[in-house]
């Protein structure tokens, strides 16, 4: 029972803080450097399908790293990263093709997008109990969906909207760089929030919200603020992989794909910050290694998720962090 | 626009539907104060019930029988799952039970829906109509939905009677006030909240086995009426079992005005328009209290 | 310089590496005795197997092509073999899920492609996943055939690797419109779901009878497909009264209308056309009972229409194997696996651009034509065989669906329209 707070009050930003603490100076670099070079070598590994797997995988990451960031480290269930995400895809298709601007700007556009539509929901509902903003994300990204699907002589319905890509190619190893690239920025990103002051307010907030207002600190403020640069990240993220794929369609805003980033994040470790993109690479992994089978895949999923939540809370990352622990050097008491 | 009378009708039809789902939803809320997101699912796991239970066994004219029936299947699976898994989360000393909850009720409701799609396939089925059309006052009114909308008023009337006429009822409503309290009171809370979930998720099992020949039977079935229902709970006030109601007559009023007047195509965004108007206009919701916080 | 030299010793590290991991799983050593079989020819079926994809229909789909491959493999003999002066080979029919998105079909037909090494993938089933698969599909130069989805888009690009079998939306609006014609029709409400399948349907119906049959007033509706209380709309569909309702639900939608619009009083009266051939379904009867009886189908497939020989191979294979009819996502997989079989024989190469060389030139047999061909025609004719549509009608309760009055065309007419 007590397990949950010791993965709450885990040191988490400066990256893998966790993993290389008492690891030496050395050892600490190929720490950085082995999953860096790993992730940059991986389309030498793979074929095109695993490359593309890899985008996939990196993109649930970037959202999943996104989601965490709120109900992580403020404690908000966001229930409409997957809407986001969509948003910033169909605001930058909307830009694109409609006003003819070039895919990065259209890009942009879909982040402001979604920053948008999440500085708006979290107006209405962050200053009240954390179960309005669940329940209103839950019915926006549901009536973003239909809404997509209604008007389909704008969206092209479920049809699906052809959009331009971004590097001009459908070959997954350029775009896989991209994806590297803005999974890097966006936790380096994330990092730099979290270690700020910012980042030490909004977890006084998540620990305890009546003292943190006592001591003074704008709780609403702050968790609007995060929550709105989490909104814009999977803006961003949705943008980027719509151009990518080269064809939005509704059925990516549909709730199947939010619980697939919770169970991603939880696989890896909720709240930790490696945890979403440990666990988005080992679920698209799980998920394409059952491919043949699409339920079984979900029903082990969730089968997964309740036994680790019930049992392991602190997810893959924690169990690794664990064993590092084990075998290393034992910490002075 | 001589069909007034019949959306109202159709309106009102839905409302009592609707407030099911809503009332199951802030039954499970006010007690243990986490919302359920697997409702769907046991909304479809009733019309399931319903469709084996009246294909299989009790026959067509007997769907009356096979309502109870279903609720009490999913009142024990309810009733086992907060004791599995729920109840491990809800001692004294649990912290941030909402996420655990609202992460282990999602991961459930994925579980659930594919389970039942390996085992029945992803096909629509429907038990026969239990009643035949009805015409009442030169409106034509499905008999089916009829049957549904008077079952679902006889199960709200029967929940009222529990919790305001009984010595059950009357715990369930101090634990919703005051856990402490009641726990000094001698009251196991505990124990309740194990009823109350049960008894949460066997009103959306209601639901489902009552609308199994007019909505259909296939395992994303409980997806639309639960978006409803969460956001009938927000408009009525989060807790309160009579702003649930009130909520769910008023949003299927809504619809079906909306439908007519506005768009069909809409229909499902107009509980959404209603839900931000609300958080604008009244956040505490139609008939909850302003909340002491910040 | 130092970058450059970095680079290539970690590559060639890399190399090894890979080479380390194939090793003890790597290829066999060379038996002593040639082969009398050469490898199996592998033919993916790509197609939806879970949500938020069509998956009944997925499955329907692999029994089609399971079929295919069987077909091949016993009466073709399988392929290549002396004439292409290569050893025989059988076909292997591998199954992918592309769950109706788009990422997962790309992930889906990469695999099939990268790892599985298939020479050509059919079963697409949702114009939104065909449409993403398109330029990946002419990117690896594998053919792609859509079986059953249905937007103009997918042949209309001119994408050089994909071909079309199924009924494209203008056919089906075209015969659909030719019906309303000839019956009379003048007043048309298009209940429609908002899917590519629903929205695109209403907008061609309405374009091909502004051709066709202008005098005839149409109004469309469109609805979520999640939306499962319709009556509203039906309820307006009522006020503008008309002689005909089309049903382009798919689906628990098809169903909710049938069902709605006789609660609104628009059924028995008003005749209704469901727009593909659910109603061929073993639960259509259960879900509808009488309500059932009147209802008009479109269908691509009836079990007394002329089929070729490899049709009537697959109808009996089917029944005995399933102990159900064979119905149409079976016979266009079955007709797109021997397809590519017959491609592969013509073009005596397993290699994409080949077959689909082939496939452009050549002439095949299917399981109900002697004679299609793909060739490289004006606008949405690019690469796509027509299909014959027919009009179907439930007479009686519980009516079997070989016993259901054919409509039109007008060539193959068994019975009357019955009101």
């Amino acid at each position: 029972m007590g397990k949950l707070r010791e993965v709450g009050t885990a040191p988490v930003p400066g990256p893998a803080a966790a993993l290389i603490g008492r690891i030496g100076p050395a050892a600490r670099r190929s720490w950085v450097v082995l999953p860096a070079a790993l992730a940059l070598a991986a389309p030498l590994l793979l074929s095109s399908y695993g490359v593309h797997v890899a985008i996939v995988a990196l993109y649930y990451a970037v959202l999943g790293a996104s989601w965490n960031l709120v109900a992580g480290y403020t404690g908000q269930f966001s229930l409409a990263h997957h809407a986001f995400a969509g948003l910033g895809a169909y605001a930058s298709a909307g830009a694109v093709l409609a006003l003819g601007f070039p895919v990065w700007a259209g890009i942009v556009v879909g982040t402001l997008a979604a920053a948008l539509s999440g500085y708006l929901l979290g107006g209405l509902t962050l200053r009240m109990r954390g179960i309005y903003l669940a329940i209103t994300t839950w019915a926006f990204a549901e009536s973003f969906r239909i809404l997509l699907a209604v008007n389909y002589q704008v969206t092209r319905g479920d049809m699906g909207l052809i959009v331009p890509l971004l590097m001009g190619t459908l070959d997954p190893v350029p775009n896989y760089y991209v994806f590297v690239g803005l999974t890097a920025g966006v936790l380096l990103l994330s990092a730099a929030v979290l270690r700020s002051k910012v980042g030490l307010r909004i977890r006084a907030i998540r620990d305890d919200e009546e003292a943190a207002a006592v001591r003074g600190i704008d709780v609403v403020r702050w968790k609007k603020f995060v929550f709105t640069l989490s909104a814009a990240i999977a803006g961003l993220t949705g943008a980027v992989y719509g151009h990518y794929i080269g064809l939005l369609a509704p059925s990516q805003v549909r709730f199947t794909e939010m619980a697939f980033i919770i169970i991603s994040v939880v696989l890896g470790g909720f709240r930790s910050f490696w945890g979403p993109v440990v666990g988005a690479v080992v679920a698209e992994g799980l998920a394409e290694a059952l491919r043949l089978s699409g339920e079984v895949r979900m029903v082990l999923f969730g089968f997964f998720v309740i036994v680790l939540m019930r049992a392991y809370p602190a997810g893959l990352v924690g169990l690794v962090a664990a064993l590092g622990q084990r075998l290393g050097p034992r910490p002075k008491p | 626009m001589g069909q007034l009378p019949q959306v109202v009708v159709a309106g009102l039809m839905m409302g009592a539907l609707y407030a099911l789902m809503a009332v199951g939803i802030t039954f499970i809320y006010s007690l243990m104060k986490m919302i359920n997101w697997g409702m769907g699912e046991f909304y479809m796991l009733g019309s399931y019930a319903q469709l084996v239970l009246i294909t299989l066994l009790l026959g067509p004219s007997l769907w009356f029988l096979g309502v109870p029936l279903a609720m009490v299947g999913v009142f024990l699976l309810g009733l086992a799952i907060q004791k599995g898994l729920l109840a491990p989360m809800f001692g004294p000393e649990a912290e941030r039970r909402d996420e655990y909850a609202t992460i282990v009720t999602i991961a459930l409701s994925v579980l659930i829906q594919n389970l039942v799609t390996i085992l029945a396939g992803p096909y629509q089925w429907s038990p026969p109509e239990y009643l035949p059309l009805v015409t009442i006052g030169g409106i034509s009114v499905n008999g089916s939905r009829l049957a549904a909308a008077a079952g679902a008023l006889v199960i709200l009337g029967a929940f009222y009677f529990l919790v305001r006429r009984t010595w059950l009822g009357l715990a369930f409503l101090g634990a919703a006030q005051n856990r402490v309290g009641a726990e000094v009171a001698g009251v196991d809370v505990r124990r309740l909240d194990g009823l109350a979930f049960g008894i949460g998720v066997a009103l959306a099992a209601a639901a489902g086995a009552l609308l199994a020949p007019v909505f259909l039977v296939y395992p994303t079935n409980g997806a639309v009426s639960t978006v409803k229902g969460f956001e009938i709970i927000v408009i009525g006030g989060l807790g309160s079992l009579t702003g649930s109601v009130v909520a769910a007559f008023l949003l299927g009023l809504v619809e079906s005005f909306g439908s007519v007047f506005i768009s069909p195509a809409y229909q499902d965004l107009y509980g959404f328009v209603f839900l931000i108007a609300m958080l604008f206009l009244r956040p505490q919701g139609l008939f909850g209290e302003r909340e002491r916080r910040v | 310089m130092g970058s450059v030299l970095r680079r290539t010793g970690l590559i060639g590290l890399l190399v090894v590496l890979v080479f380390a991991a194939c090793a003890p799983g790597g290829a066999p050593a060379p038996g002593p005795q040639a082969p009398t079989e050469g490898p199996p020819v592998k033919i993916g079926v790509l197609t939806p197997l879970s949500p938020p994809g069509d998956a009944a229909a997925g499955q329907i789909i692999i029994r089609g092509a399971t079929l295919g491959a069987e077909y091949v493999n016993s009466v073709l003999g399988g392929v290549l073999g002396p004439k292409c002066n290569a050893p025989t080979s059988k076909v292997e029919v591998l199954t992918a899920d592309d769950a109706g998105t788009p990422e997962k079909g790309v992930a889906g037909f990469r695999k099939l492609v990268a790892e599985d090494k298939v020479v050509a993938v059919v079963g697409q089933f949702h114009s939104s996943v065909t449409l993403a698969l398109a330029p990946v599909a002419d990117q690896l130069q594998v053919p792609l055939f859509s079986t059953q989805s249905s937007d103009t888009k997918i042949t209309a690009n001119h994408y050089a690797f994909v071909f079309q079998t199924h009924t494209i939306t203008a056919d089906r609006a075209a015969a659909v419109a030719q019906f309303i014609k000839e019956y009379g029709f003048k007043k048309v409400a298009i209940v429609a779901e908002n899917t590519d399948y629903g929205a695109g349907n209403t907008d061609a119906l309405k374009a091909e009878l502004g051709r066709v049959a202008p005098t005839v007033e149409v109004r469309g509706w469109v609805f979520d497909r999640q939306t499962a209380d319709l009556t509203p709309l039906l309820l307006q569909v009522k006020d503008f009264g008309p002689d005909l309702i089309y049903n382009l639900g798919v689906g628990a939608p098809a169903y909710l209308i049938v069902k709605q619009a006789n609660d609104v009083g628009l059924l028995p009266q008003t005749p209704m056309v469901i727009s593909y051939d659910v109603p061929i379904r073993p639960e259509f009867w259960q879900n509808l009972g009488p309500m059932g009886k009147g209802i008009i189908f479109v269908a691509y497939y009836h079990p007394k229409q002329p089929l070729t020989d490899a049709g009537k191979w697959m109808q009996q294979q089917y029944e005995a194997k399933y102990r159900e009819p064979a119905l149409y996502s079976s016979f266009a997989a079955f007709g797109n696996v021997i397809i590519v079989a017959q491609a592969i024989n013509q073009a005596c190469s397993t290699k994409g651009p080949d077959i689909a060389k082939a496939l452009e030139t050549g002439r095949f047999k299917s399981w109900n034509l002697d004679s299609a061909g793909f060739p490289k025609a004006e606008g949405a004719d690019w690469h796509r065989v027509k299909q014959p549509l027919l009009l179907l009608q439930y007479t009686a309760v519980n009516q079997p669906f070989d016993q259901a009055t054919i409509l039109f065309p007008p060539e193959m007419k068994t019975g009357t329209l019955q009101r």
